[in-house]
């Protein structure tokens, strides 16, 4: 068994291919690690086992290349934590190319491909271990499972903008995502079945595995409620679904969640779905709805509904089917009615009036809260090319709510600096976190999860000190691990 | 006093339903049972359908094979859910050393391959004495082979004809042994051997040129049917319908009602699970029309999903239909969008959320939501005094009205 992110043999054959990554190579004021000066070497420690298909001489299932469940965790732990965030580190000079002129890895996209390669290997060798599908269960593959769904979740809200995105990854990424979710609930049937409560047994109670075996995860019914919320659109398998569920499970908030958001969605109530996504203070089933398809399909009923009004303020459409600027959504308004071939709809292309409030609004069980611009815009920490496109953004309403200002909580963290002298006491940290001991540096994560490490099992225990700094304390459902871990700050639920 | 038994084998095909425990009375009688009836007074109770031994199944198998009747022949096969009288005895013969195979040729004289069908049916039985479902169903699948093969080399149609009802009580027993064999299994591997059997069956039955065959098709299908929902997998049966919506299918063959019921209810709940309402609440109405009037059962099922189809369509039941045939979680959905009144329809869909889910209703009643919006507004507008002069409604008095029945 492999006990390294990465065998050592195919270090060394990527090494003599060329096929180190800009993430797997030492830090630029690293000199002790790193071989030589160009930079080609491998960091030791760092590589991650690339994601490659099995062939006819290339068996995959090697024991000596296997990577065990405790060994995929800590991979997990890497890439979320030194991985994930790299492209908010300016001066990351791996990355320097002269030739292209990067200075550190400032493309989400970069981060996004190495990230993707390298998760789906982990998965993989869950696969080839037998823990997916109907094999062996493990909190730790849980774990595991549940944190690459949301990272994949979050991935496609972020990067939804990006043309070349959506054209080459969003379909893979789905797939990856819908493989993902189905190994996840199927680990969690499979942990039901295993321990004393049967196929056939609907009634038990979710926490009573949890409690007696520990091997249910705290994080079921969120990850039940992103099965549901992304096959939405698909009824007979939500339904089929949901009779299988165990009735405590389909009882929880979450999921019920996104049950009402299915209903809304098949019995044309737009509204309803719209107030879902408004107000849900769970971050990820908001990207989850906002998905292109499902949010088009939503909006065009909406659009067909409206239809039959005389006069639609703009303004006010534009707030409901949460559209994040009002010229751009004339536009498509426009564009996507001439495709619908009905009765053109007359939008009044009026300025929103002070007493906007007092628009009628042609659903009743649209709550009319005033409409406010600002409000309109995604409060973010990232520069605006992401999120400047129409259809992907969603609004915070209520109290504002900053899904994601990594420079506001680098500045309010502890140790926050973005000199150079960080970068190589992390390179040395890394160095010692990938030794066999496990150690995990004292230093606090600057970058993202405190939270990346739940230890359910006493396997783990070495692990369960960094579960520490800025990690949930109350609110396991709600808390998006990977990625923004450290930031949430809710309205109330 | 009723009819006799035709044959001593089981169930009393005369008599199949109408107990007296389960009559909940003609409408308008409130479960009387002496009312509306002539001449008055409590009728005696039905006759009890007779359990035979294993000597007396062996005997009147022999005796139906011989006298050429198909019916009976078929009814010998019936594999009862629970284990019995009937099984017991068996389990003890087949222990105490006694071969199925010479009790077999015992019944039907050697070298005849019928025989063989009727050796795995008691194979069957005897696994059913020591309890394991899953033998049993190899057994039922063994006994549904071999009849497939028997029926396959039968070429004249009277020959066919005999052999037909044994087939329909074959594939039911086939697909109760299945699901039972799956029931507390994961997985559901014998339910899939069922669909492959009953599948091919159906095929052969399409492809016979004269027709001679074709009357198995709706019983088959309804198994078939079975099978999918059991397998959670209902628009598998897409197929089916397609096949037997032809005109040329069906045409000049003679069809029992029952199996057209039947065929006519899963084909409605087929309809209903694809949203096509008009034509499910064609074929649903047609089944509950045409059952049986002591069927009670079976028309409570064909109610389950004809109720929110009518619903939806406009039609509300009346709470004594609801109350007849035991339908009440539907009462408060009802008298919901009957009044307009909001909280009792959510909290009434809350709370039989999960009957509604297994049931597969689910998204249609949550579809009536639109009819209660409805009449709360007609309500309101009757009652904060909008006249037929004055016929915009504020949206401020809706917007009350919603918000305090807690939207």
């Amino acid at each position: 068994l492999c006990m390294e992110m990465c065998p050592a043999a195919e270090v060394q054959l990527r090494e003599n291919h060329r096929e180190i990554e800009a993430f797997e190579r030492p830090f630029r004021g690293d000199e002790a690690a790193a071989r030589n000066d160009y930079g080609v070497e491998p960091c030791p420690g760092l590589p991650v086992k690339k994601y490659q298909r099995s062939a006819a001489d290339h068996k995959l299932n090697r024991p000596e290349e296997v990577r065990p469940p405790a060994v995929l965790h800590r991979t997990e732990d890497y890439l979320e934590r030194y991985v994930l965030d790299s492209d908010l580190v300016p001066q990351d000079e791996r990355f320097a190319r002269p030739k292209v002129g990067k200075i550190s890895a400032d493309l989400l996209e970069d981060v996004y491909m190495f990230y993707w390669n390298r998760n789906r290997m982990v998965r993989k060798d869950f696969l080839l271990q037998n823990f997916t599908g109907g094999g062996r269960v493990s909190s730790l593959a849980m774990n595991v499972l549940e944190r690459s769904a949301r990272c994949l979740i979050l991935f496609e809200h972020l990067l939804g903008d990006n043309a070349d995105f959506r054209r080459m990854h969003l379909e893979q990424n789905e797939k990856q995502l819908n493989e993902t979710l189905t190994a996840c609930m199927a680990q969690y049937t499979g942990a039901r079945a295993a321990h004393g409560n049967g196929v056939g047994d609907n009634s038990a109670d979710y926490l009573r595995v949890l409690a007696t075996t520990g091997l249910a995860s705290p994080f079921e019914p969120e990850l039940t409620a992103y099965y549901v919320a992304f096959h939405i659109r698909n009824r007979i398998t939500v339904s089929y679904f949901l009779k299988e569920l165990a009735p405590g499970l389909r009882k929880h908030p979450a999921v019920q969640e996104a049950l009402r958001a299915f209903t809304a969605m098949h019995s044309e109530d737009w509204a309803q779905y719209f107030r879902i996504l408004r107000t849900t203070p769970n971050l990820i089933l908001r990207c989850l709805l906002s998905f292109a398809d499902k949010l088009a399909f939503v909006r065009e009923t909406a659009v067909e509904s409206l239809n039959a009004a005389r006069d639609v303020p703009i303004a006010a459409v534009a707030e409901w089917l949460l559209f994040e600027d009002e010229k751009r959504h004339c536009e498509r308004l426009h564009g996507g009615v001439a495709q619908m071939a009905r009765s053109p709809v007359k939008v009044v292309t009026t300025a929103p009036k002070a007493g906007a409030a007092k628009m009628t609004p042609l659903s009743t069980k649209a709550k009319m809260t005033t409409p406010s611009k600002s409000r309109l815009h995604i409060q973010t920490g990232r520069a605006s090319p992401h999120f400047s496109g129409a259809g992907r953004d969603y609004a915070s309403c209520g109290s504002p709510i900053s899904i994601a200002d990594p420079l506001m909580m680098h500045q309010s963290a502890a140790s926050n600096s973005f000199e150079p002298v960080l970068v190589r006491k992390r390179a040395r940290e890394l160095r010692q976190m990938t030794r066999r001991e496990n150690l995990v540096p004292a230093v606090p994560f600057i970058y993202g999860t405190g939270g990346g490490a739940r230890t359910t099992s006493s396997n783990n225990k070495v692990f369960a000190n960094n579960a520490t700094l800025f990690d949930e304390s109350n609110n396991n459902d709600d808390v998006t691990d990977g990625l923004f871990c450290s930031v949430i700050a809710y309205g109330d639920k | 006093p009723p009819p006799q038994a035709r044959s001593p084998l089981l169930p009393n095909p005369t008599q199949p339903y109408g107990r007296e425990e389960d009559f909940l009375g003609w409408v308008g009688t409130r479960g009387d049972p002496t009312r509306g009836r002539w001449p008055r007074g409590r009728r005696p109770a039905p006759p009890q359908p007779i359990m035979p031994g294993m000597q007396e199944l062996m005997e009147g198998l022999r005796a139906a094979w011989n006298s050429g009747d198909g019916q009976n022949v078929g009814r010998a096969f019936y594999l009862p859910a629970r284990p019995d009288q009937l099984v017991a005895e068996v389990a003890a013969a087949l222990k105490t050393g006694q071969n199925s195979e010479a009790l077999a040729t015992q019944v039907f004289g050697g070298g005849i391959p019928f025989a063989g069908v009727f050796e795995a049916h008691l194979n069957a039985l005897g696994a059913l004495g020591k309890g394991s479902w899953a033998n049993a169903f190899g057994h039922v699948h063994d006994a549904f082979e071999r009849f497939g093969a028997l029926l396959k080399a039968a070429t004249e149609p009277e020959d066919v004809e005999f052999f037909l009802p044994a087939l329909k009580v074959l594939a039911r027993d086939l697909t109760v042994a299945a699901t039972k064999a799956d029931a507390g299994v994961e997985g559901s591997k014998h339910l899939r051997k069922a669909e492959i059997a009953l599948k091919n069956t159906f095929n052969a039955m399409m492809k016979d040129r004269s027709g001679a065959r074709k009357p198995a098709l709706l019983f088959v299908a309804a198994q078939l049917f079975q099978v999918y929902s059991r397998l959670n997998n209902i628009p598998f049966a897409k197929t089916l319908v397609k096949t037997l919506a032809r005109p040329s299918t069906l045409e000049g063959v003679r069809q029992l009602k029952a199996d057209t019921i039947t065929y006519n209810y899963y084909c409605g709940r087929l309809f209903v699970f694809e949203d096509q309402f008009a034509e499910a609440e064609r074929y649903l109405s047609y089944a509950f029309a045409k059952c049986h009037r002591g069927a009670v059962g079976n028309k409570r099922r064909i109610l389950a999903y004809l109720v929110p189809v009518r619903i939806l369509l406009g039609q509300m039941p009346t709470e004594q239909l609801l109350a007849k045939y035991q339908l009440p979680h539907f009462l408060g959905v009802c008298r919901g969008i009957r009044t307009g009144d909001l909280r009792l329809f959510e909290s009434a869909l809350a709370d039989h959320q999960e009957l509604f889910i297994r049931q597969g209703n689910f998204l249609i009643l949550e579809r009536t939501r639109r009819l209660c919006h409805r009449s709360l507004v007609k309500k309101v507008q009757r009652v904060a005094g909008y006249g037929p002069d004055n016929t915009r409604v504020r949206l401020g008095d809706l917007e009350n009205a919603f918000r305090f029945l807690g939207a």
